[in-house]
C-alpha cells in the first residue's frame, strides 16, 4: 500500500469513529437525511448518502433516534430526531470525546521526537 | 429506459435483498433521497437519463447498498458477503439434513423384518434400547452431515470474502437491474426448501442404497429383495443423478427469484424436460425391475389378471404418472406466470 492509501485508510478510521456522535448531535431538531448531509457538508464533514441513511435507520432501531414521515409537503420525507435515550448516550460519548481530544492533543503537541 | 423505470428497478433491486418488514419503508426513503439528489443535480429541471445514472451510480450497486443496511460483522465473513451467506446457509443445512435423515431412516429399515423384530420382539427394556440405538444412530448421522455442510459453506464464503471475489457484476449494475414483477405474489420459501430436501434424499437413496426399496413374500423366501435391478441402476447413475439435480436446480432458482417470473418459468420448463428424458432412460425399459421382484410379485398376484399386469409393468406406470405430473406442472406454471 502506498503512503496515500495508508493515510486515507487511517483518516477513514478516524471519521468512522466519530460519525455516530456527530449525527446524534445534529438531530436535536427533526431533520431528514439529505438535509443533514448538506448541513454536515457546510461544516466540512462529508458523509455519503449511502452511509448516512442506513446509519440513521440503525440508530433508530437502537432507540437513539425516532422517525416520522411528513406527508404534508409535496414530497413525502422521513424526519429523524434524537430520543431521550439518544440524548443520554450522546452526552456520555461527548464527555469521553472531549477528554480524549484534550489528552490526544497534548500528546501530539509533546511529540516524542 | 425511462428515468422513472430505471429508478424503480434500482430501488426494487435494493429492497428485495432486505427483510420484508423494512422493504416498503426503505423504498420510500430511497425514492425521496434520489429525488433530492436529482433536484440538486438538475437545479429543479427534469433530469436526463445520464443524470439519473450518475446519481444511482453514486449510491452504489444494489447489492452493496443493501448490505450496508445490515451492521458490519467484523468476523470471518464481512459484509457484503455475510448477507448472502445468511441466505445460503440455512437452505444448504436444511437440504443436507433432510436428505440424509430420509436416507438414514430408510437404510435403517432396509433389513425389513429383522429390524422390526428387533424393535418389537423382546421385552420393553430391549425394545427401548433398540429404538434408542436406532434413533441415536440416525440423529448422529444427521448431525455429522449438517456439521460438514456448515463447515464447507462457511469455508467457501470465507475464501470468497477474503479474495474479494465479486458475487455479481459490480460495474454495470445499472444495465442488469432485475425487472419489477407486476403484482406477483411472492413464492413462499417453505415449498422449494422441502423440494430440495426430497431431491437430495432421492439422489442419495437411489445412487447409494437403492436396495432400500424392497419387496418381500415370506412364502417365497424369508429375505427381502430389491425392486430395482441393482446392476442396471448402477449403470444408469448419470440419469438418476440428473433427476436429482434438476429438482435441486429448479427449486434453488425458485428460491432465488422469489416470484413467478418468466426467467423462472424457462428454468423450470428446462428442468422438467431434462427430468422427463432422464426418467424415460431410467424407467423406460422393463429390465429396470429385478427378476426377483417379478417372481415375487407374480407369486403374490398370480395369473394374467389386471393387477398382475400393472405391477409387472410398474416402471411404465410410474413413468406415466411422471408424464402426467410434469404436464400438469407445466400448464400450471405457464398459467401462473402469465396471468395478470
Amino acid at each position: 500500500m502506498g503512503r496515500e492509501d495508508i493515510v486515507a485508510s487511517l483518516v477513514q478510521e478516524l471519521r468512522r469513529g466519530s460519525i455516530v456522535m456527530l449525527v446524534l448531535s445534529r438531530l436535536g431538531k427533526p431533520k431528514y437525511g439529505y438535509n443533514l448531509i448538506k448541513e454536515l457538508e457546510q461544516f466540512g464533514i462529508m458523509v455519503e448518502a449511502n452511509t448516512l441513511y442506513p446509519l440513521m435507520r440503525r440508530l433508530e432501531s437502537q432507540g437513539l433516534l425516532e422517525s416520522v414521515w411528513d406527508t404534508a409537503e409535496s414530497k413525502p420525507r422521513k424526519y429523524y430526531v434524537i430520543t431521550g435515550e439518544g440524548k443520554e448516550v450522546l452526552s456520555a460519548v461527548k464527555g469521553y470525546w472531549s477528554n480524549s481530544v484534550t489528552a490526544i492533543n497534548k500528546l501530539l503537541e509533546e511529540e516524542d521526537s | 429506459m425511462k428515468n422513472n423505470e430505471l429508478i424503480q428497478r434500482y430501488i426494487y433491486a435494493v429492497t428485495k435483498r432486505l427483510p420484508r418488514k423494512s422493504q416498503e419503508d426503505v423504498a420510500r426513503e430511497l425514492e425521496s433521497l434520489i429525488s433530492d439528489m436529482l433536484e440538486e443535480a438538475t437545479g429543479g429541471l427534469e433530469p436526463t437519463e445520464k443524470e439519473v445514472r450518475v446519481v444511482l451510480t453514486k449510491l452504489g450497486s444494489p447489492r452493496l447498498l443493501a448490505a450496508s443496511y445490515h451492521p458490519d460483522q467484523a468476523g470471518l465473513i464481512p459484509q457484503p458477503y455475510y448477507n448472502q451467506y445468511l441466505m445460503v446457509l440455512p437452505v444448504v443445512l436444511a437440504a443436507v439434513s433432510g436428505g440424509i435423515a430420509i436416507a438414514l431412516v430408510l437404510a435403517a429399515f432396509f433389513d425389513g423384518p429383522s429390524t422390526l423384530n428387533q424393535l418389537t420382539g423382546g421385552n420393553a427394556t430391549e425394545t427401548a434400547a433398540s429404538i434408542g440405538k436406532l434413533v441415536g444412530g440416525i440423529l448422529g448421522g444427521i448431525f455429522e452431515a449438517a456439521l460438514q455442510a456448515f463447515f464447507w459453506v462457511t469455508l467457501i464464503f470465507a475464501i470468497i470474502a477474503r479474495r474479494g471475489i465479486s458475487l455479481d457484476g459490480e460495474k454495470d449494475f445499472l444495465d442488469t437491474l432485475p425487472e419489477i414483477p407486476q403484482n406477483r405474489k411472492p413464492i413462499g420459501k417453505g415449498g422449494p426448501i422441502v423440494g430440495i430436501v426430497f431431491s437430495v434424499a432421492f439422489s442419495i437413496v437411489m445412487l447409494t442404497i437403492p436396495q432400500v426399496i424392497f419387496i418381500i413374500n415370506t412364502d417365497y423366501s424369508p429375505n427381502p429383495f430389491p425392486v430395482f435391478n441393482l446392476e442396471l441402476m448402477a449403470r444408469l447413475w448419470p440419469a438418476i443423478l440428473l433427476i436429482g439435480l434438476t429438482g435441486i436446480i429448479s427449486n434453488c432458482m425458485t428460491l432465488i427469484e422469489g416470484q413467478y417470473t418468466k426467467r423462472l418459468l424457462v428454468v423450470n420448463l428446462a428442468c422438467n424436460l431434462v427430468f422427463v428424458v432422464c426418467a424415460v432412460i431410467w424407467l423406460g425399459d422393463g429390465s429396470i425391475l429385478s427378476t426377483e421382484y417379478r417372481e415375487i410379485m407374480g407369486s403374490i398376484l398370480s395369473g394374467e389378471t389386471v393387477p398382475n399386469l400393472m405391477m409387472q409393468n410398474l416402471n411404465l406406470l410410474v413413468l406415466g404418472a411422471i408424464f402426467l405430473g410434469v404436464i400438469i406442472d407445466t400448464i400450471e406454471s405457464i398459467y401462473t406466470t402469465f396471468k395478470k
